[in-house]
């Protein structure tokens, strides 16, 4: 399944029973020898391109989300971040998926979500495709931070690490789009 | 995620070690939800923990909020990076007791 494939399985809304957990990890490190393989169920793979690119398809369930949050955070060290902003991004990442999983398919475990990271000009940029209910955008952000309510503080974290975040309806799904700025000391 | 248990005195303590996200805070919640009732004061131990999401905050908030119901003392001690990371993202640390020692989280030191 390339990401052609995955995006048609998105749209269709089904979690591919062979395909469904695969994780494919693109990086720039110069070391590594340029391999394309095809990765079973919850595997970890890498290969070498120009550009910083972590592509993601998995089903609606929580068992490979360690991985993807540390493939998250590999890639945001590649790119330039030191260690405790990685951790925000993989976060922030993890969040957008939760958000999907339990709002957008209300915790069912039969669909796909594709999840693109890939190094822009100045720095990152998270794409999520879904197929699920369309997100309600007066529940983002609405709970006030730091007050003693629980939940709703995941769409918060997202917008504290992220410097541009866009929650849109598009004819493959609906599309969550957000971006950070590396910002280099001089 | 693992989670212990242990008394000391009228107090227990709950030490958690692995990740705290989507997947595993439902027994976070449990186990917290199960053994306050039990304590005068519960000492969480957060200085294992390698994650922390949303759901996991959500957890701590819920708890407190129980035991403020109950009567009981819910205290936190420990914070590893990853804990404080998220506290400071979500700016809930002011609304818990932190420590940084078991023994001060207990008042025994």
């Amino acid at each position: 399944m390339d990401v052609v494939d995955a995006r048609r399985s998105v749209a269709s809304g089904r979690a591919d029973r062979h395909h469904d957990q695969s994780v494919s990890c693109c990086t720039r490190r110069a070391h590594l020898r340029r391999t394309t393989r095809r990765h079973r169920v919850g595997e970890v793979g890498a290969e070498l391109e120009r550009e910083c690119r972590l592509v993601v398809r998995l089903g609606a369930r929580t068992r490979v989300r360690t991985a993807v949050r540390g493939a998250v955070g590999t890639l945001a060290a590649v790119i330039g971040w030191d260690e405790s902003e990685c951790r925000a991004i993989a976060l922030a990442v993890d969040e957008a998926l939760t958000n999907v999983i339990r709002h957008a398919y209300h915790n069912r475990t039969d669909c796909l979500i594709q999840l693109e990271c890939r190094e822009s000009a100045d720095g990152l940029e998270i794409t999520l495709l879904d197929n699920g209910d369309a997100p309600d955008r007066s529940k983002i952000c609405a709970r006030e931070i730091g007050c003693d309510q629980p939940g709703g503080l995941g769409t918060h974290i997202i917008k504290k690490v992220m410097d541009r975040v866009s929650y849109e309806v598009s004819p493959e799904g609906n599309r969550f789009v957000a971006s950070k700025k590396l910002r280099k000391t001089p | 995620m693992k989670i212990s248990i242990r008394d000391v005195g009228d107090a227990k303590v709950v030490e958690v070690e692995g990740d705290v996200d989507l997947g595993t805070s439902p027994v976070f919640r449990r186990t917290l939800f199960e053994t306050l009732p039990g304590a005068s004061r519960l000492a969480l131990n957060l200085a294992a923990i390698r994650y922390i999401d949303s759901s996991g905050i959500a957890t701590l908030i819920e708890v407190l909020k129980d035991s403020q119901r109950l009567n009981k003392e819910f205290v936190l001690f420990g914070l590893s990076p990853a804990v404080l990371e998220v506290f400071r993202l979500t700016h809930v640390i002011r609304i818990f007791q932190v420590f940084q020692t078991e023994q001060e989280a207990l008042g025994t030191a």
